[in-house]
Parts: C-alpha cells; structure tokens; sequence
C-alpha cells in the first residue's frame, strides 16, 4: 500500500537580514503539524531559494521578510519559478509586509501572506487546505 | 514604637512581615507560581530594612562614581549631565536621512542615532546583485564619503554627539572611518569628535548579523585596531560599546549574558 506522501515545505528567508526567528517558529510548527519541513537557512538570493524548492521537490515555499524588501524579492521569485516551469509549487509569505502591498502580491500569484502575530495554527490550516486541492 | 536604628528593630520588622505576609499576604493571594524574573531569580512579594541588614554599607553600596558603581559610574550622574536624546534613524539614501536627522534635532533630540542598511552592515554595495533588494532597508545606504558627507550636512558634529550603529568590526572600521574622514573634510579635528560605535565582534557570530563575513579572532583583532585609533587620534570617542541588551533580545537570560559580554573588556587592553 502507499504511505501518503507528506506534504513538502521548504522555509526561506531572503536577503542580508539576520531576523529568522519567525522563520523559525514556523519552520517548527509545520514540522509539529507533520509536514516535512527544509529550511533553507540565512542569506539566500531568490534564484537559491528556487533551485532549492525544485531540488528538493517541495509542495510549498514559505518566503520570510522583515526588511521591506518584499516588493522585490517576491516578483523575482515568482518570475524564476515560471522560468523553470515550476509555478505550480505554491509560494506564501510572512513577516513585516503592510496590508497595501498584500494584494498587489496575491495579483502576482503568491498564494497567501502572514504578518506578525499570526497564529501558526492559521498558517497550517491555511496550507492544509491549499494543498490538498 | 521601635525605631528603625534602634535595637530590636530589624527583629520586629522580620517579625511583622512574617505576620503580614501569612495573615494578609497568602489569603489574597491568587497565582501559586512562584514569582520570577525573567533570569529565573525569585522575587519576594515585599523587601524591607531586614534584608539588607547584614549589608556593608560603603564596600556594598559605596557612593557615586565609586567602586562597586551601585550609584552610577559618574559622581554627579544626570546632575552633572543630562544623557543625550537621541532617536534611532536611518532609512533610503542618505538624503532623506539627513531630512529626518535635521527634524529630530530640530524637535529637540541632542544627539544622533545612526541605523545602516543590511548591504552596508555586510560591506556589500548598495548596486550589488545580493545587496541591491535590502539597499535603503532598515537604515541607510552608505558606500562612499560622499554618502557620509550628505548624512551629516549642515549638522554640527563638532557640537553634538553621534551613535553610530555599526554592530560589528567589520562594517565599523568602515563606516567609522568614512565619519571620520567627513570630519575631517570639514576641518574638524578627530579630538573634538564626541560618540559612539557599536564595534562588536560577537554580533557576528552570537547575533547572527553576518556569521560568515569574519571568522571571530580576526573579527575581535579588527574591533581592537578602531580602538587603538580613536584612543591615540579621537580620545572623547568610544570606539566600542559593549552591550549585553542584543545577547537578552536573542533569548539569554542576564546571567548568562555577564559571561558574554564581560570577558571583552579585559581582553581588549591585551590585543
């Protein structure tokens, strides 16, 4: 019989800022709620984090940012996904990102975005449901 | 009625609160926990004379501006002086920062506070492929002299203090020395420079700033040759602050952080 595949999140945290708390809290709760969790680690450019969620053939990729520069990291991402025909791994993020730039995210494709204070069961009901469809 | 340096007082006060505290204190009480610092140090519900009874006054508590600095480093403390008022700032390029130093100072702050971009913290330039999406985040865009006189014009750093939040040797012996050199430009001599670097090795590696830019030793050599210079060059500047406030917000409790923060001040003098 076969196992069911766990779903496959890789966590990534973009650009030179050092604050992976969040990054981490989240990376543990998606583990916690039995998904098979990557994180990618500190300091990783958009083309990094693409190649890793093809290498490691991941369901989702969990974008972290803090330092404002979402409106350039995720476009790029986005853009590099569908250049390696990838664009059906589902991208969400987190982190410091004012509610006026979510929407303009969401038209770019990127699934879901949560801000500070999040609850992480949100976060695993959220990706549950997206996932199984 | 006994009174507080009389015999007999410190008894009676031990004697009262034990009452107060099983009469009044435990009946009201709500929470069984025991009451803590964040450190996990027990706090009493009350403190009164007869905790500090054994206590040696002038070796324990002593006076201002005397060992063991209970009171304050300084004899005067804020009397003499009055600390400096001074918001963290910096964000985009160094226009627009200058704007919002010149506003601060204008709404009364006494000093600056200098916050730099992650490109600039790493020593990345702001055109840098990896650098470019964090340039003008979370502080400043600093690359060149030319940057550092823009920050600082038409204010009078010969006048006011500077904190420059340098986190670690390696972006600090940049950008210390790009103020410097600014000041120089003005005709500023480096001895009426009055501020602050943060100068701090372990911000690389315990805070995660940039683990990877230096390995620590070299990182800790490089901290000690901005502080041989500013204390032959620019003696009102503190070339180092050592503070254990980052090693408490990345989780360590305050005993902890004693063992971290301490040992670099002993052992600057030596490298």
């Amino acid at each position: 019989m076969m196992k069911k595949r766990k779903k496959r999140i890789l966590i990534a945290k973009p650009g030179l800022d050092g604050h992976d708390r969040g990054a981490k809290i989240v990376a543990r709760a998606l583990r916690n709620a039995g998904m098979e969790v990557i994180y990618a680690g500190l300091h990783q450019t958009p083309l990094q984090i693409v190649r890793a969620a093809i290498d490691e053939d991941v369901d989702a990729v969990g974008v972290s940012i803090l330092s404002g520069a979402h409106n350039t990291v995720f476009p790029k991402i986005m853009a590099l996904l569908e250049e390696a025909d990838a664009a059906d791994i589902l991208v969400f993020g987190g982190g410091t990102i004012p509610r006026k730039d979510i929407e303009a995210l969401k038209s770019l494709g990127v699934g879901d975005i949560f801000t500070t204070g999040t609850d992480t069961a949100e976060i695993i009901r959220y990706l549950n449901k997206t996932l199984e469809r | 009625m006994t009174k507080l340096f009389e015999k007999g007082a410190v008894e009676q006060i031990t004697r009262k609160k034990k009452q107060w505290q099983e009469e009044q204190y435990q009946p009201s009480k709500q929470d069984n926990d025991p009451y803590e610092s964040l450190s996990g140090i027990p706090i009493e519900p009350l403190y009164t004379p007869a905790d500090i009874a054994t206590m040696d006054y002038s070796n324990d508590l002593g006076f201002p501006g005397q060992a063991p600095y209970v009171r304050g480093v300084h004899p005067t403390m804020y009397r003499g002086r009055t600390w400096t008022l001074r918001q963290l700032a910096g964000f985009g390029p160094p226009e627009e920062t200058n704007k919002r130093y010149q506003f601060l100072l204008k709404e009364g702050a006494t000093g600056i506070n200098g916050v730099f971009d992650y490109p600039t913290l790493r020593g990345f330039d702001s055109t840098h492929p990896f650098a470019r999406a964090d340039a003008g985040r979370g502080g400043v865009a600093i690359d060149t002299v030319e940057d550092m006189r823009i920050l600082f014009d038409g204010i009078p750093i010969d006048q006011i203090s500077t904190s420059l939040v340098t986190c670690q040797p390696i972006c600090n012996i940049t950008i210390q020395s790009m103020y410097f050199a600014n000041a120089e430009r003005r005709d500023i001599p480096l001895a009426r420079l009055t501020g602050t670097s943060q100068n701090d090795f372990l911000m690389e590696t315990a805070i995660t700033v940039s683990p990877e830019v230096l390995p620590p030793a070299v990182s800790f050599k490089l901290s000690c040759d901005a502080i041989e210079y500013c204390t032959r060059h620019a003696p009102h500047w503190n070339p180092v602050s050592f503070a254990g406030y980052n090693y408490r917000e990345a989780g360590c409790s305050a005993p902890r952080k004693l063992p971290l923060s301490s040992p670099m001040p002993l052992r600057v003098p030596r490298n």
